[in-house]
């Protein structure tokens, strides 16, 4: 279709390949991480992105403005991991560039894609070169060189996919901790296979017979077909007053029982949320049925379904249940049962649980803050990945939400020391942003390969901690790792270490290496918790 | 026309002003299981925390028995006294208001009894108001006003090192829910119409110390600024810095009598302030 009108079908087409060429460079580009940790998780983040752009769209759009408009607003809210709210920027400036377009055509979309670029660098508040910024802009920049030359569609969609690879193994000069680590920017990479899919979409043409990123743990790319078995169901389920309660744990092992997968529900006692996939949806709208009144119910057959259910705008369907609502809420990003539970204990009434190791959604943190308070809510973020979407969240509630932006679940549990369910929001926000600024916070984990990160050098197996984000210790064990962040992080007025276990962490480790700490630190006072997080033997923080 | 004061030991006033004003100091009750002892009589503080450390037993307190009160108040009467102003504990936290008020009756001269809705010093600068005033000659009825405006321009300001024996005595009302379980908090705690409130926790003590301070210094101008400590250097330390906070206010120092360390635990500090009569008051979680 060369120099030939896009229609709005055909652009929507092409974005179902690159979701699925996605797909299939997800593990590839899971396992470029700068840090030699086995938490990466880039490609699943953009990946969800992408799919939640993806759904309740029309099967055949007529409108192009509109069409990249819904996708646009789709993904802001499905939005996963930094790069997911950076891709769902960059989907922005490209609808905002195809407003009120019928059709458009291949100049168009680069320009399109160039206002992208601009959209969201300003998107970023301090934009960083050699990352996926950088990709979408240098491709798009030589996408339109082409196009003012004269060059054909087939052309123009060639130079840009061929600049975006060449400008993602460019991202290593540019930022030098991806250097020292030996590997390019995985949010790059996730744009260049983006616009590569989208390219080869709109000209039919075959997608490379493998994908263009292969991790060194290579699972399986054909995940798009895992998980399109059955129907996915959802329903929404009500009860009536005087009638029991729901209880969600109890639905959730009926649906297992009934062969169920992806089994989710949300919601409180009186109403909620179910999500699941089944080969046949009938038993489980029956068990809703059976345990109160159907609000709404629906099947899909899934073609391009998925779990990230939660992220579409509109599925914040139990909004209308609960009504005792506290007049603050706090929201807490956690992964491990201790961890959530200290947040719990703190007084956090919604816990985002990303146990599935998925990022927490924009989308998800909006609704679960809906449903933490009354008047205002405050995310803990917990994770540096998951701040943009908190942020993205908090700008959807206007003004509603404050993201006190906690970079682990160490820091996060020093901040929540500070709220109080009643008072001044701004206040309280400020409080607790102080508490962040006055604990210093310590991740020890596992290096998975060999690397040289913020100027230390790591072996594969040794263990790692990092100081505030920045890895400063690399030894052979973690309570070395430990104990030697422990020593740059002290002070003279520090009083309290905090230690958090991890998954798979013994007490008597525990109280081995607070002992230890003791020993090298006797004027500290440290306290021990089990955690459970994963990834993350222990973690730790100083005040 | 004599006017004399009495109140009770959860006043935590300072040895040499009880003397040089005259306050009669009536003691309350510790219980070591069945040994029991007069509150600062027969055992000082010092010795309290050191037993409290040592031994098993969880103390326990009682407030004075009306027939206490009715033969202190006798003897004053016998000493020439013309009217008592009797100043105690909030009735929010103990019953000794109601037993002052009993060990009153059928008495010959009038006996003023004022519920100060205080503790600690916030207490105490009341008795000391109110002894000055009925030094300089002011009636019963003027004398009971003074206490009642001290107490009601007073707030302190409690940091304990454990939530442990505010629970175990059960005078904690509003705000537990503020402390869990897994990680150890310092609560941060305050007397509000008459009951402890919580108002704020924190994870170590010196940032507690901090933050009380920080409060402490929004309520300025004071009129009398104080502090009563479980540890003296500690006591010392924070006297400092309220007097690095207002150089003009006097500024009072006690230590924590044993009764109120039964309910605080060791380790615990308070600051507090009586505002000036034009001060605006604190306000603690809005409802």
């Amino acid at each position: 279709m060369p120099d030939a009108r896009v229609s709005a079908a055909d652009l929507l087409r092409a974005f179902r390949v690159a979701e699925g060429w996605l797909a299939a460079n997800r593990d590839g580009i899971n396992a470029i991480n700068v840090y030699p940790v086995p938490d990466g998780d880039t490609g699943t983040n953009m990946l969800l992105t992408v799919r939640a752009a993806l759904r309740d769209l029309p099967e055949e759009p007529a409108h192009v403005g509109e069409l990249t408009a819904q996708v646009a607003r789709g993904a802001l809210l499905g939005a996963r991991g930094n790069s997911g709210v950076i891709w769902s920027q960059m989907l922005r400036g490209f609808a905002e560039h195809l407003a009120g377009r019928q059709d458009t055509s291949g100049p168009e979309l680069i320009s399109a894609l160039a206002n992208a670029s601009r959209v969201s660098y300003a998107a970023v508040g301090q934009p960083v070169e050699g990352t996926m910024l950088t990709v979408l802009r240098e491709a798009a920049d030589v996408a339109r060189a082409a196009a003012i030359s004269g060059l054909d569609d087939l052309g123009l969609m060639h130079s840009l996919v061929d600049e975006a690879y060449a400008s993602v193994a460019r991202t290593p000069e540019l930022l030098p901790r991806l250097k020292d680590a030996g590997v390019v920017d995985s949010g790059g990479a996730g744009v260049a296979v983006l616009l590569e899919g989208i390219a080869l979409g709109l000209y039919h043409a075959p997608l490379p017979p493998s994908p263009r990123y292969t991790g060194t743990e290579q699972v399986q790319a054909d995940a798009v077909e895992h998980e399109g078995h059955g129907y996915c169901t959802e329903f929404v389920a009500a009860i009536a007053p005087g009638r029991d309660a729901i209880d969600r744990r109890a639905m959730e092992r009926q649906l297992i029982a009934l062969g169920g997968e992806s089994v989710l529900v949300v919601g409180d006692e009186r109403t909620v949320h179910v999500h699941v996939h089944m080969e046949d949806p009938g038993p489980a709208i029956s068990l809703g049925a059976a345990a109160g009144a159907l609000v709404s119910v629906k099947v899909e057959n899934m073609q391009a379904q998925h779990e990230e259910w939660l992220a579409g705008g509109e599925a914040a369907a139990p909004a209308e249940a609960p009504r005792e609502l506290p007049p603050l809420g706090l929201v807490a990003v956690a992964r491990g049962a201790g961890i959530a539970s200290a947040f719990r204990d703190l007084g956090a009434t919604r816990i985002v649980d990303a146990g599935d190791g998925t990022k927490a959604s924009a989308g998800e943190l909006l609704e679960a803050a809906r449903n933490a308070g009354r008047e205002h809510a405050f995310i803990l973020p917990n994770d540096k990945d998951v701040l943009m979407a908190a942020e993205t969240a908090a700008r959807e509630a206007e003004g509603f939400i404050t993201v006190i932006p906690a970079r682990n679940a160490a820091a996060g549990l020093a901040a929540a020391i500070y709220y109080l369910p009643e008072g001044e929001p701004e206040g309280i926000a400020r409080d607790m942003q102080e508490a962040l600024e006055g604990v210093r916070c310590i991740e020890v984990s596992v290096s998975v390969r060999d690397a040289s990160v913020d100027g230390v050098d790591v072996k594969r197996g040794d263990a790692i901690a990092f100081l505030d984000g920045r890895l400063v210790e690399a030894a052979p064990g973690p309570e070395d790792a430990l104990l030697a962040a422990l020593r740059q992080a002290v002070e003279d007025a520090s009083e309290l270490v905090t230690l958090y276990l991890g998954e798979g962490v013994t007490e008597a480790d525990g109280e081995r290496v607070s002992a230890l700490i003791v020993a090298a630190h006797p004027d500290l006072e440290v306290e021990v918790l089990a955690g459970g997080q994963p990834h993350y033997p222990y973690l730790a923080s100083v005040e | 026309m004599t006017v004399r004061i009495v109140t009770d030991s959860t006043c935590d006033i300072p040895a040499d002003a009880v003397t040089e004003l005259g306050i009669t100091v009536v003691p309350q009750g510790l219980l070591f299981g069945d040994e029991e002892l007069r509150d600062g009589v027969d055992i000082t503080s010092d010795q309290f925390f050191k037993r409290l450390q040592r031994e098993d037993i969880t103390p326990t307190t009682t407030q004075p028995a009306p027939g206490v009160f009715k033969g202190i108040y006798e003897q004053l009467i016998a000493d020439g006294a013309t009217a008592i102003v009797s100043i105690h504990v909030s009735g929010g936290l103990s019953g000794t208001i109601d037993s002052a008020r009993q060990g009153a009756e059928g008495l010959s001269v009038p006996i003023l009894h004022v519920d100060s809705r205080q503790v600690s010093l916030a207490l105490g600068m009341a008795v000391i108001e109110a002894a000055k005033a009925a030094r300089a000659g002011l009636t019963p009825e003027q004398v009971a006003e003074v206490a009642s405006d001290t107490c009601r321009r007073s707030q302190i300001l409690f940091t304990l090192e454990t939530l442990e024996y505010l629970r175990r005595g059960g005078r904690m009302s509003r705000g537990q829910e503020l402390f869990g379980s897994l990680l150890k908090v310092k609560p941060i705690l305050t007397v509000q119409d008459g009951e402890v409130l919580a108002v704020g926790r924190i994870r170590t003590k010196q940032k507690a110390v901090e933050d009380m301070l920080s409060r402490v210094a929004e309520w300025r101008p004071w009129q009398t600024g104080f502090v009563t400590y479980s540890s003296k250097e500690e006591g010392e330390y924070v006297l400092d810095r309220l007097r690095g906070l207002s150089s003009e206010a006097p500024l009072v120092l006690s230590q924590l009598t044993p009764v109120i360390g039964v309910h605080v635990g060791p380790g615990s500090i308070a600051i507090g302030a009586v505002r000036a009569p034009d001060a605006e008051s604190p306000h603690f979680l809005p409802k």
